[in-house]
């Protein structure tokens, strides 16, 4: 099969004719996990405007720059909170025969697709707000180092199992047929 | 290798060995405890130097005996396809490399290695961190044996995989006759250390200096940086008159010292091809030899410098996979080769690519104007109020900046391509010299597309394609072009029957 397809296949590749990546439907992530994303961008936020109103107020001498500063960090802490909330509407993933494509980002987005004979393991994981809100984190490998990680967080444990199995499977039987 | 030696045994490693480990430990201790050598040094106070000149000694007793103990309970044998060695003065360790993970087996010596006539092998794993192993002296023939034995069976185990090698080793198979592709003369490294990055060595150099002052400032309270203030503020005609003597020097310093670096590191280099895999040896002192396997190899990259061009000379970089956790740098550099060798080593790896057409692809120009106001205008302000508020002259030519980005942009756009053929993937650059970085698209692990709200409006796409060796990233192209170069990279990759290394 590898022979002969080195040696006489030589098509013409219709290039508008490749399965499209760019309009995929995308699965979305479970509901609950927007309500994950707003408590924990909550929680970094509102560490900061502690921290920020904390100088300015304990430190006079600043005035009014401290208040300003203060200010601003919290509109900038707040807003942080609204756009990894409303970032959730844009996240999801898709599964094609060959390979998994996950989408992300509001203003600034990413696409990445990771085709199955390229997986080099995976993982299922959990944060301390996962497990009180009943959900996995799934992390596929490549030999391509970190920033090729895949990562699709808010899935439901089972689901994140079931994925797990089917790329594992996917990866196994690709591997085997080179 | 007349008498084959029995690997299934375990064994020490060549009793010279000893004198490595020794060195090795006192390499360490004096890295860690050089400032405080210094001060012993410096400031002989008496009964407290005394002191620490004991304790300095009884490490240095204590790790000569540890050293000793270390290298009679360090074994090293052969067992079921698997490296392994047993280790450990206090606390017993066992460590097992099978075959299947040894990535590459490298012998280095430095001076004292090529002293004693003996070898340190490195074996790199694909693994997590850690697993890599390193023997510290060995003979020289005993090493060969050990390697010829893991590629011979890393060879069979390509060839036939439904046979199961058992406990015995294949008989290594007679050696192709390696091909030298390039030798360096004297010349040729003055070439190289001529046109290297001087400014890389001065801010080298600067930050030791950086550093040394801190130290220095830490251990015996002399004020470095407080006397470089007053010299620098106070612009008396001494300080100019400084500053205009003290620059050339500095740059003549730094020169030398790229020279002499090239030449220590670079010395006798020597590339050759091996059959499957290629060679690079080279160095004055430390012999080093690095060597990658054809079919590992994920990216290649050349690239020119105006000074390297005046010389007709290119720096070579072949990448292979690796473990981006280790952070080690497993790269086969060339420093300086021609055009024709350059090109004998594509023929070699990717034999179609020189005949190949492409279809280029340019950024778009708007990169240019994010470039310079990341690069140029946000500096040029910062040093403007800097300039105004310190009310220095000299301070404002830093502003410069701002012109110089603009050029520079433009250069960098109009050299940036992105080259796509159906089995190859270029990405050329450079400002002022020139850089090309080739994969080859069935390698290729992932693909990725971003964008900002600014490249959305104008239809741009940033495209990034990784392999296990690197990657190449593309900002600022068309966005059907990015999308139609994912499309058909994913389904190269998934119809590729041949392994990725």
């Amino acid at each position: 099969m590898n022979q002969i397809n080195e040696l006489f296949s030589n098509n013409q590749v219709d290039l508008t004719g490749l399965p499209d990546t760019e309009h995929l439907n995308m699965i979305p992530l479970e509901p609950v996990y927007k309500k994950v994303r707003y408590i924990s961008a909550s929680i970094f936020s509102l560490g900061m405007i502690v921290a920020a109103w904390a100088i300015a107020l304990t430190q006079p001498e600043l005035y009014p720059f401290g208040y300003i500063g203060a200010g601003f960090i919290s509109i900038f802490a707040i807003s942080l909170v609204l756009y990894n909330g409303h970032a959730y509407h844009f996240m999801g993933y898709a599964i094609r025969e060959k390979d998994i494509t996950y989408k992300s980002g509001w203003l600034w987005k990413s696409m990445v697709t990771v085709p199955f004979n390229r997986v080099q393991h995976c993982d299922l994981r959990q944060g301390l707000l996962d497990r009180r809100f009943g959900l996995s984190k799934l992390t596929i490998y490549t030999a391509g180092g970190q920033s090729t990680d895949l990562m699709i967080p808010g899935l439901l444990p089972d689901t994140a199992e079931k994925l797990k199995t089917f790329i594992l499977a996917s990866t196994e039987q690709s591997i085997e047929n080179e | 290798m007349d008498a084959h030696t029995n690997f299934h045994q375990p064994q020490r490693q060549s009793p010279k060995a000893v004198v490595l480990i020794l060195l090795k430990y006192f390499r360490i201790i004096i890295r860690q405890m050089w400032p405080i050598l210094l001060v012993i040094l410096i400031n002989p106070t008496k009964g407290k130097g005394f002191i620490i000149t004991a304790v300095a000694f009884g490490v240095i007793i204590i790790s000569l005996i540890y050293s000793l103990i270390a290298y009679t309970k360090y074994y090293f044998f052969i067992q079921n396809n698997e490296l392994c060695v047993r280790s450990g003065v206090f606390r017993k360790t066992v460590l097992n490399v099978p075959f299947d993970r040894i990535q590459s087996v490298d012998f280095k010596r430095n001076l004292v290695h090529q002293f004693l006539n003996v070898v340190s092998v490195q074996i790199d794993t694909a693994g997590s961190k850690g697993s890599e192993l390193e023997l510290d002296a060995i003979e020289l023939d005993r090493a060969e044996e050990l390697r010829n034995i893991v590629l011979a069976y890393k060879h069979s185990r390509r060839n036939i995989v439904t046979e199961t090698t058992d406990n015995i080793p294949p008989i290594p198979e007679a050696k192709e006759v390696p091909e030298l592709i390039l030798s360096l003369s004297p010349r040729d490294l003055i070439k190289i250390g001529i046109s290297e990055n001087h400014i890389r060595t001065a801010a080298i150099i600067f930050a030791f200096f950086l550093g040394l002052a801190d130290d220095l400032d830490q251990l015996l309270g002399w004020d470095v940086y407080g006397q470089l203030e007053d010299t620098t503020t106070a612009m008396s005609l001494f300080g100019l008159f400084a500053t205009i003597i003290a620059i050339p020097v500095f740059i003549g310093v730094s020169f030398m010292i790229t020279l002499i670096r090239t030449v220590l590191r670079y010395y006798g280099l020597k590339f050759w091809r091996e059959g499957k895999s290629f060679k690079v040896v080279s160095g004055l002192f430390t012999r080093n030899e690095k060597s990658i396997q054809k079919s590992k190899i994920q990216v290649i990259r050349w690239v020119t410098s105006p000074l390297k061009k005046i010389f007709g000379i290119y720096q070579m970089n072949i990448y292979q996979a690796t473990n981006v956790d280790q952070n080690q740098d497993k790269s086969l550099v060339i420093p300086g080769c021609y055009q024709e060798q350059v090109d004998h080593t594509l023929d070699t790896i990717v034999p179609q690519f020189r005949g190949a057409v492409f279809t280029s692809h340019s950024m778009h120009p708007s990169i240019v104007r994010l470039m310079v106001f990341l690069f140029g205008f946000i500096p040029a302000v910062l040093f403007g109020l800097m300039a105004w508020f310190n009310d220095g002259m000299m301070q404002w030519l830093l502003t410069l900046v701002f012109p110089l980005a603009i050029w520079m942009g433009k250069l960098y756009q109009q050299k940036r391509r992105l080259k796509i053929h159906p089995d190859f993937l270029v990405s050329e650059g450079g400002i002022f010299g020139s850089s090309s970085k080739l994969i080859e698209i069935y390698k290729v692990q992932s693909v990725h597309l971003e964008s900002s709200p600014m490249q959305r409006r104008r239809g741009l796409t940033s495209l990034y394609v990784y392999t296990a060796g690197g990657d190449i990233s593309f900002p600022y192209l068309q966005k059907e072009i990015a999308q139609q170069a994912r499309d058909y990279i994913l389904y190269r990759v998934e119809l590729e029957q041949k392994s990725w290394m």
